[in-house]
Order: structure tokens, then sequence, then C-alpha cells
């Protein structure tokens, strides 16, 4: 069987899949807005630990860390991998716990409704929905873009690329519509086994290719032949001291912030469910960044002389290389389900944040739904549209968006842990964090400049969470009791 | 050579390696937990614990003091992913201990 009819029958295969546990997760759905955006509030450990690992995991780290790793060698596991699965487990703890309880308390569905009931402040609601919504539509239209540009390659051309996007936008809104969090949760469980199953098989099988007879041990070994750098860590850009910190602040921080992670969260049932999750969440990690970094580094031996973007192709590169067909089709699935398994989710949250942050929670208990599956629709219109006309920008938005995240973790987190933070806390801390922020960007050459440094060698991301948390302080003791709103339980 | 005899036994023994993987994670999950007093406080002393805890592997993440060199372990692990990989299993070592210790389940 040729390359290209293995995966059209993959293809199809993993629709059919997806669409299928859609429609079983359809019975409960419509039921109420709490069933539909949260699941119930009732998801458990499987579940909810795939769902947020699939949500957290975009096809970046399986196409762009590789590609990043052909250059940088180890060191892209050693700045990222470690500080990550310490970093989000302990966030799940200080912001993901207490946000679940208090929004159960308080009957909330989407963060922003989240902090805008505990400050009595619709204001700090919709600045909060403002940046959510103007941070993860970039990023949503360069998952898009991944997914399009793959289906086109793997298909030879066959497939075009803006038929490829429009078609994965579609698949991922109909299961969305139909099952809400539950069907996405249920199909991340599917696309996270895909894709953490494939780079675990794949790491044994490209070490082999690269290794010969003598499997990892002789990879290792032609990497040292090879490069030897490959093997440590550089120490400039990136990896300076300055910058490293800076980065190693960012990574850890801005995955609880994304909202699509955090109404995940909420969806917990109960906190020995958020405590099993963060358990389990460092090996997870190790299971796929390891593979991801290694594909690069095995790469670089296999296929060297790539310059620039040129080695974001090396994982199809080895793909095509070391896999038989139907294996090579698994990979780039791989691709497609990182990919939607993160869209799904920013649609349904983006969805209920325009149902519910926007216009005011509906008295009919299906009107939410109807209202979350309608603005779906425009969502994923929207990202469309963004994708076909927004050209190069929205793509150098996507970096700013990853870090711009991090300027809403101070008013998260205090929101939730100190008692007399109020809405002008939180207002002062989210606007004066992006100020600075953009400030510092601009500094470090526009919007291509979240991952250069800024002032003193730190990234512009250290200096906008500085402000927001020297902003939450002064809003807070400078505003009075007025907008302190519901005071949080302070447990640990 | 060791991936393959890895890959053969797990094609090999599907069901012990099933076994196997299922066996980690439940370990993995129950590890540390409390069967007598699962939502009591933290004491003071776990607090402190959990502070210099946190703030010892900070320490040993930001090692620009340290030698990073780029030599094979064993002749297969290179210096670097091992003290990564080290320092992961400490980080996962303090969650477990972390979510038992210090972390109050309020349901």
């Amino acid at each position: 069987m040729d390359p290209l009819t293995s995966f059209f029958i993959a293809l199809v295969a993993y629709v059919a899949l997806v669409l299928g546990v859609g429609v079983m997760a359809t019975r409960r759905a419509g039921s109420s807005s709490e069933e539909y955006f949260l699941a119930g509030r009732g998801l458990g450990t499987l579940v909810l630990f795939m769902a947020l690992f699939g949500t957290n995991c975009t096809a970046f780290v399986l196409v762009g860390i590789p590609g990043q790793s052909y250059h940088d060698g180890l060191g892209v596991f050693s700045i990222n991998a470690p500080i990550i699965a310490l970093g989000i487990p302990l966030t799940f703890w200080a912001i993901g716990s207490p946000a679940r309880r208090l929004a159960r308390e308080l009957g909330a569905m989407t963060p922003a409704e989240l902090y805008s009931r505990r400050f009595g402040s619709r204001a700090v609601g919709m600045v909060m929905f403002a940046f959510f919504t103007v941070y993860t539509l970039p990023y949503m239209v360069t998952a898009i873009r991944g997914a399009a540009v793959t289906l086109t390659v793997v298909t030879e051309g066959q497939v075009p690329e803006w038929f490829g996007g429009a078609a994965v936008l579609v698949v991922a809104l109909v299961y969305t519509s139909l099952g809400g969090m539950r069907a996405t949760a249920w199909t991340n469980v599917v696309q996270g086994v895909i894709f953490l199953g494939f780079m675990i098989a794949a790491f044994f099988v490209f070490a082999n290719g690269v290794g010969g007879d003598e499997g990892i041990g002789g990879a290792m070994r032609a990497v040292r032949d090879h490069d030897p750098e490959l093997l440590g860590v550089k120490d400039t850009g990136l990896y300076a001291p300055a910058a490293w910190t800076s980065w190693s602040l960012a990574i850890s921080l801005t995955v609880v912030a994304f909202p699509h992670m955090l109404v995940r969260l909420m969806a917990a049932d109960s906190d020995r469910t958020l405590k099993n999750i963060c358990r389990l969440y460092p090996v997870a990690l190790i299971a796929l960044w390891a593979p991801a970094v290694m594909v690069g580094v095995f790469g670089a031996v296999a296929f060297p002389g790539l310059e620039g973007k040129e080695s974001d192709r090396i994982f199809s590169m080895m793909v095509t290389e070391y896999l038989p067909p139907a294996l090579s089709a698994l990979g780039f699935l791989a691709v497609l389900a990182a990919v939607m398994s993160t869209l799904d989710a920013q649609i349904l949250t983006l969805g209920s944040m325009l149902s519910r942050d926007i216009l005011r929670p509906s008295k009919d208990p299906k009107g939410d739904v109807r209202r979350g599956r309608a603005f779906g629709v425009v969502i994923a219109v929207a990202v469309f549209v963004l994708w076909r006309v927004g050209g190069q920008s929205i793509f150098s938005l996507a970096s700013v968006s990853f870090s711009g995240y991090v300027t809403l973790t101070p008013a998260l987190f205090l929101g939730l842990r100190w008692r007399r933070f109020n809405a002008a806390g939180a207002l002062t801390s989210i606007l004066g964090a992006n100020a600075v922020y953009f400030l510092a960007l601009e500094s470090a050459g526009g919007l291509g400049g979240a991952m250069s440094p800024a002032w003193f060698g730190y990234l512009p991301v250290m200096w906008g969470f500085l402000a927001g948390c020297a902003g939450a302080v002064l809003g807070t003791y400078l505003g009075g009791q007025r907008g302190a709103g519901v005071a949080p339980a302070t447990g640990t | 050579m060791g991936s393959a005899v890895i890959l053969a036994w797990t094609a090999a023994n599907r069901v012990e390696a099933t076994r196997a993987v299922a066996a980690a994670a439940y370990g993995l999950i129950h590890a540390g937990r409390s069967r007598r007093m699962p939502s009591r406080m933290p004491t003071t002393l776990n607090k402190t614990i959990a502070w210099a805890g946190a703030l010892a592997l900070l320490v040993l993440h930001l090692d620009f003091w340290r030698d990073r060199g780029t030599s094979l372990l064993m002749g297969w692990m290179p210096q670097e992913l091992a003290w990564r990989m080290g320092w992961m299993l400490l980080s996962t070592l303090y969650l477990v201990w972390f979510c038992r210790a210090v972390w109050v389940e309020e349901d």
C-alpha cells in the first residue's frame, strides 16, 4: 500500500473515531449549561489528565521542538521540560484548586465569570475576557496553519491548505458542539494516546535508525561524533542566565493562565483528582519532551545542513525516512491529534466566554448551550478569516501571546489567595502588566521580540510579571475596600 | 540494541507490559496518599520544608554555576540529560510529598 493511501485510511479512521466519541457524549451535553461547558464538574483522574495534557501539548512540541533541538541540542530539553514538570503542577495547586472550589460555590463556568463574581465587578470580567481572547486567537490561527501545512505536505498537495485548515476546524467544531466539554475531554484521551504513544515508539525506532545495531547508545555516540555541542547547553541567547531565568518564569506560569486550561481545572470532580494529576504530570512530560527533543538531535546527524526554519521539517523528514508507510501515516495523525486536542478546548472556552461573559447568563438552562454552540461557529469562522487575511503579523502575535498570558497570573493568583485583593487591584495589575509588557516588547524589537532580551538581559515577560505584582498591591491599597466582592476561602 | 530488546520484550509480553505500566501509574497516583487525615492543615514545619524544597529545586534548575559537560555517562547517557532527568525525579518526589503533606483537600 502506498503512503498516501495509508494516510487517507488512517485519516478517515481517526475522524470517524473522534466524531464517534463526540456523538457518544451528546446524550448528556444538552441537558444544562453546566453539563455542556464543564461536563457537570465531574471529570475524574484519567479523563481530566488526558484532557489537560492534550490541551497543554500543541503541535509545537511535536514539530517546533524537534526543529529547535536540531540547532540547539539538549539545551531545549534543559530549559523547558524540568521547570514545567514542577511549575505546572504547583500552579494547579496555587490557582487551579481554589478556582475550582470557588467556581462551584459561585456557579461560575468561565474564568472571567469566576473573577467577575469574586470581585462583584463586571469590569474585571470584561477586561479578563478581552485579554484571554486577544491572546488565544493568534494561538488558534498558528495551530490551524500547522495542521493545514501538514495535510498539504503529506498528501503531496492534493489537499490545498485552505481546505485542510477548514476541514480541521469543521471536524473539531462538530464534535465540540455535539458533546461540549465531555466530548472534548474524551476525544483528548484518544488524541493524547495517539501522539504520546507515537512519540515514545518513534524515539526507539529513530535511535535504531541513527545508531544502527547499537540502538540508543550508538545514536548518542553518533551525535557526539557529529557535533558534541548538541549534547550540552549553549550559553548565549535564550540560554544566557537572565533570559533563562525569565523563560523559566514564563513557561511554568503561562499554562494555568490559558483560559482553556483553567476551565478544565474547574471541571475536576474533586481536589483529590487534581492531586492525582499533579503526580502524573511530570512523568507524562518526560515521556513526551525527551523523545521530541531527541528527534531533532538525531535528525541533526541523519540530515545535516538544514538552515534556520528549514529544521522545522525535521520531524516529517525523520518520519518519512525511518518509519514504514503505515506508521508514518500515524506520525502525521499525531500532529493533527495534537492540534485538534488544543483547538477543541479553545473553541469551547471562547464560545462559553462569549455566551456568559459578554451576554448575561440565560435563564433557560439550555439557552446558554445554544448560544455556546452558535458562538463556537463564530469563533471558528473568525479564526479561519484571520488565518487567510491576517498575514505574517498574526504569527508573530502567537509568541507574544504565549508570554502575554503570564501578565494575568498575579491577578489570577491573588484573586484566589488574598482576601483583601479587590477589583481595583485586579484591574491595575492586568492593565499595568500589559502596558509594561508591550513597552518591553517594543524595546526588545517589536512583536517579534517576545523571546529577545528587553532590559538588563531579561525577557519582556519578566517585566510584565513584576509590573503585574506591583500593580496588584498598589491598586488594592489605593482602591480601598471597593470591589472586594466575595472573599475566597484561603486554605492551602 | 537495548531499545530493540525492550521493543522485542514488549511485543512478546504485551499482557505483562500492560500490567507493569498500569501498576506503575497506580503506584504513582496512590504514592504518599494519607489514609488517616487527608484534609488536615499542613504544619508550619511542612510549609517551611515546602518553601525550602521549591527554592532548592529552583537553584538546581538555574545551574549556571555547574559545568554543563557534553560527555556520555556509561557510554550512552548524555551528562546533561542525566542531570535534568535526576532533577525531574527529585521534583516528582517533591510533588508526591507536597500533595500529601501540604495540599489540603477541601471537598
